[in-house]
């Protein structure tokens, strides 16, 4: 069912919601169709409308990404290999079999100079927001379509620009490096936000940080305090004074330990919470009730093993507590290769049914990403 | 005097105090404390704790990577004095990341950890073919393949390490470990290895206590 903004804030927000909404939050991993086609899936199903999910359109307002980058250059591109210099000048490579992300080799700031030689890139320029764009937005939002702004993660930028490795070590011993690359951002984040929300409200701010692994966040709560909380209050107060309601976080595996954290920082919405990562959403809407809300939460390798496990999965993430509110359930990523098309109707059936909703044969088509 | 100085190198390495570490390690060799003891109970000990402390997620990534540079600046120091001591690694492992996997923060994590366990870590980097593990293991003697991915769509090719190592005849003289994002133990089992861990500071926990 698609679902308008309204809906879709008042859900989030516990504000007497119908019901959760069911939804697949990412779509089939690669390789998947071919493995469903050979089991019989019908068009509607690979592109996953056949499943009536329910879904928010969604529209992205202003631009707060890295603008006036370099051309991209293609140095090989094969069936199965594609090597490239990338947007940050970065030589980027992919195996297509496996991958779909080019991963960098090389990182274009490892010193101040080298930041601000690119630092124009993150500056403030009017190209970044239009009044035509607002107009069009405002429009949009009339009709139930979600407007939402994106600001870069603070984590995730600082890899992005140095590494992973480098930037980690640069908290401790570049710190000064770290502040000017979020200040910088924050600066235009600032600029721009203000020039919306003088406009419109917008529904939702959206960060994606990408920055656990299974075990746990690669920073701690003590360099999030310091150094992410700070820039993402900065963006978060003024669309909050402005009237939104949402900010919410997209990072796999266990951030656990940094939630209180990222909480200060004005997050109320954590996705997609991963089970693989110590993720359980129960666990967390008894720890923090209505202080959080969540997208994702199921476990994707769940649906690749038998139906009773999958059966007591859905059970437990959809019992009562969990179901008032603040919570669109579905899968914690991509649906992953080697999962039957006979267990993802399976899983599909059996959630409807917990939820009380009808068999998605007798819905009509249905489907949007909610990857945002 | 000893175990005072040993103290502070290993207080000092959990600071990631390299410019300390490059001050107290001559200092100790100038005390007279042999330089296996100044690795092992200075050295190690601090980055034994800093693996403890990560594990119980105490600590993280950057934590350990300055704890991890402060080591090796230590070590560097204390190699010429090893070397002539006849001091040996407590055992050689071959690491990397699978066939058309990219990433390497894992590993590398790995690698530093298994290295705070006195372990010699032949880093293949990323991609690595199966045929380069088993070479590589051949080559170095190495007792220990540790295969990482994170990729759910290379974690596949862990088999085709244990199935290669068996074609080649030296499944019975390495220990094949495995660990990554998508991986569980019942993965292991599955593909065969001897060896899962869910994070970076077991893997080497895990690693040292082959060799025990």
């Amino acid at each position: 069912m698609k679902w308008t903004n309204k809906q879709y804030v008042d859900l989030m927000t516990y504000n007497h919601p119908e019901r959760p909404m069911f939804s697949e939050l990412f779509g089939p991993i690669i390789g998947l169709a071919d493995e469903w086609r050979s089991q019989g899936a019908t068009d509607d199903m690979l592109a996953m409308k056949a499943f009536a999910f329910d879904y928010v359109p969604y529209y992205n307002l202003g631009n707060l990404d890295a603008i006036h980058r370099p051309k991209e250059i293609v140095l090989e591109n094969t069936d199965v290999r594609y090597v490239g210099i990338d947007h940050f000048g970065r030589k980027v490579r992919m195996d297509k079999r496996t991958s779909t992300i080019p991963l960098p080799e090389t990182f274009p700031v490892e010193t101040m100079d080298d930041w601000i030689k690119i630092k124009h890139m993150f500056a403030y320029d009017p190209c970044r927001i239009s009044e035509d764009e607002i107009t069009k937005a405002k429009l949009l939002q009339d009709q139930g379509v979600l407007i939402k702004s994106e600001i870069l993660g603070g984590f995730d930028i600082l890899r992005e620009l140095m590494g992973e490795e480098n930037c980690c070590i640069a908290f401790y011993e570049d710190p000064e490096l770290v502040e000017d690359i979020l200040h910088t951002i924050s600066e235009t984040n600032i600029k721009v936000l203000s020039q919306i929300s003088e406009k419109i409200t917008i529904d939702q701010l959206s960060v994606h940080e990408d920055m656990a692994g299974k075990t746990a966040p690669m920073i701690g709560p003590n360099l999030v305090s310091e150094f992410i909380v700070p820039y993402y209050l900065q963006s978060w107060e003024i669309v909050k004074n402005a009237g939104t309601k949402l900010f919410c976080q997209d990072s796999d595996g266990n951030m656990n330990p940094v939630i209180d954290a990222f909480i200060q920082g004005g997050i109320n919405i954590f996705y997609p919470c991963e089970p693989a990562g110590g993720m359980d959403i129960v666990a967390l809407r008894k720890k923090y009730g209505h202080r959080i809300a969540f997208r994702g939460g199921i476990d994707k390798h769940i649906i690749r093993r038998t139906k009773e496990e999958i059966k007591r999965e859905l059970l437990y993430k959809m019992q009562p507590c969990m179901t008032e509110g603040g919570i669109v359930f579905g899968l914690d990523h991509r649906i992953p290769n080697g999962t039957s098309l006979e267990n993802y109707i399976y899983y599909i059936r059996t959630a409807r049914e917990i939820l009380g909703l009808p068999p998605f044969e007798e819905c009509a088509p249905s489907w949007g990403r909610m990857a945002f | 005097m000893a175990n005072e100085i040993l103290t502070e190198i290993s207080e000092k390495i959990q600071k990631g105090k390299t410019k300390d570490i490059k001050a107290l390690v001559p200092k100790a060799l100038e005390a007279g404390i042999p330089a296996a003891e100044i690795l092992n109970e200075g050295l190690l000990d601090g980055m034994n704790i800093i693996g403890i402390k990560f594990k119980n997620n105490e600590v993280f990534v950057p934590e350990v990577l300055i704890a991890a540079r402060a080591m090796k600046a230590g070590t560097d120091i204390l190699k010429p004095y090893l070397v002539s001591d006849q001091v040996s690694a407590k055992g050689k492992v071959v690491l990397g990341t699978v066939r058309g996997d990219f990433h390497d923060i894992g590993k590398n994590l790995v690698k530093m950890m298994m290295e705070g366990h006195g372990l010699e870590v032949i880093d293949l980097g990323v991609d690595v073919e199966p045929a380069a593990f088993v070479k590589a293991a051949k080559e170095n003697g190495a007792d220990v393949i540790a295969c990482s991915a994170l990729l759910t769509t290379t974690m596949a090719e862990m088999k085709n390490v244990v199935d290669l190592c068996k074609e080649e005849g030296i499944r019975d003289q390495v220990k094949i470990m495995i660990g990554g994002a998508p991986i569980t133990e019942a993965y292991k089992l599955e593909v065969g290895a001897d060896v899962y861990t869910s994070d970076a500071a077991s893997a080497a926990e895990a690693a040292a206590a082959l060799f025990a």
